[in-house]
């Protein structure tokens, strides 16, 4: 019989994987985060099966894990700080074409909104999912998916202008 | 086409549902240009197909603590094993050394007792002191 980290946590671990993604934009360190939170999370797993809202617990626990990382370089002391890491690291660490190609539309936007469009665009959920992952309210999602793909269409139609 | 445009403008107007999400990208893979949105959304599905690589499922506290006390009892019963079986050996060795110390007494006694008979053979002849008349077959009373 499956266990309930089986059951209901490991089957997000891609979605879960491809947010530290966007979030850290390095394959290895997102990995690493997101095994630490899933020790921590089956270690709390009574404690979970009760919780109501599962998928916002763990996003939670991945941002603060993700903090505590880069606390202990030094290199960020809140999230509010992840964008400007993020636009720092993307030159360096996007060895992958395809997904840089993404990842430059998202570059400049603020992190609320990539974190929406992401959940929406790459992971398909239903703007109640992309609520509760984010801990957010359903018109915060819609306001941050509309601002998020107008900037894109933007920079899109910039670029049709370039070609 | 006028239907990619419809689906084109309430998307970026963000109020598309999931499933005209889906037409849409359908419709665009099936119709002519739209080159820069066919792209956008081939690169978002390569992006959706990013797995992680050397994620494990953790392993149950109990079940870490389980298997050290499964190995401890195996240690433990190769160990109680191994000197049981040292004590049986040992047991059989001192009862084959008792065995051979009283094969070797016997020996001894049975060879003592042969010497014994022989040096009594020598005193056979003092059994015919006094009994001269019966060598010669004499009367003694006579």
């Amino acid at each position: 019989m499956k266990s309930f980290f089986e059951t209901f946590i490991w089957p997000k671990k891609s979605q879960l994987y491809r947010l530290v993604y966007l979030w850290v934009r390095d394959r290895a360190l997102a990995e690493d985060v997101l095994q630490n939170v899933f020790e921590k999370s089956f270690q709390k797993e009574q404690e979970l099966k009760s919780h109501p809202n599962l998928s916002g617990w763990l996003v939670r626990s991945l941002k603060n894990e993700v903090l505590m990382h880069f606390r202990q370089s030094n290199r960020l002391q809140s999230l509010d700080g992840l964008e400007e890491l993020q636009n720092e690291e993307q030159e360096a660490n996007d060895s992958d074409q395809v997904i840089s190609k993404v990842l430059s539309l998202l570059k400049g936007i603020p992190l609320r909104q990539q974190e929406v469009f992401q959940l929406r665009e790459v992971e398909g959920l239903t703007y109640e999912e992309i609520a509760d992952y984010l801990e957010i309210s359903l018109d915060q999602v819609k306001v941050n998916l509309h601002r998020a793909r107008k900037k894109i269409q933007e920079k899109m139609s910039e670029q049709k202008v370039i070609k | 086409m006028k239907r990619i445009e419809e689906l084109l403008a309430k998307y970026w107007e963000a109020e598309t549902s999931l499933p005209e999400e889906q037409e849409l990208k359908g419709l665009l893979s099936r119709s002519e240009g739209y080159e820069l949105e066919k792209e956008f959304f081939g690169e978002i599905s390569q992006l959706a197909s990013q797995e992680p690589k050397g994620l494990t499922i953790p392993i149950q506290t109990w079940k870490k603590s389980s298997w050290n006390l499964v190995k401890w009892a195996a240690s433990l019963a190769i160990i109680g094993s191994s000197f049981y079986l040292w004590k049986v050996n040992e047991q059989k060795k001192a009862e084959r050394e008792a065995f051979e110390q009283v094969m070797h007494a016997f020996a001894l006694i049975q060879n003592n007792f042969a010497k014994g008979q022989t040096q009594m053979e020598a005193l056979n002849g003092l059994r015919h002191l006094n009994t001269t008349h019966e060598l010669f077959e004499t009367n003694g009373n006579r």
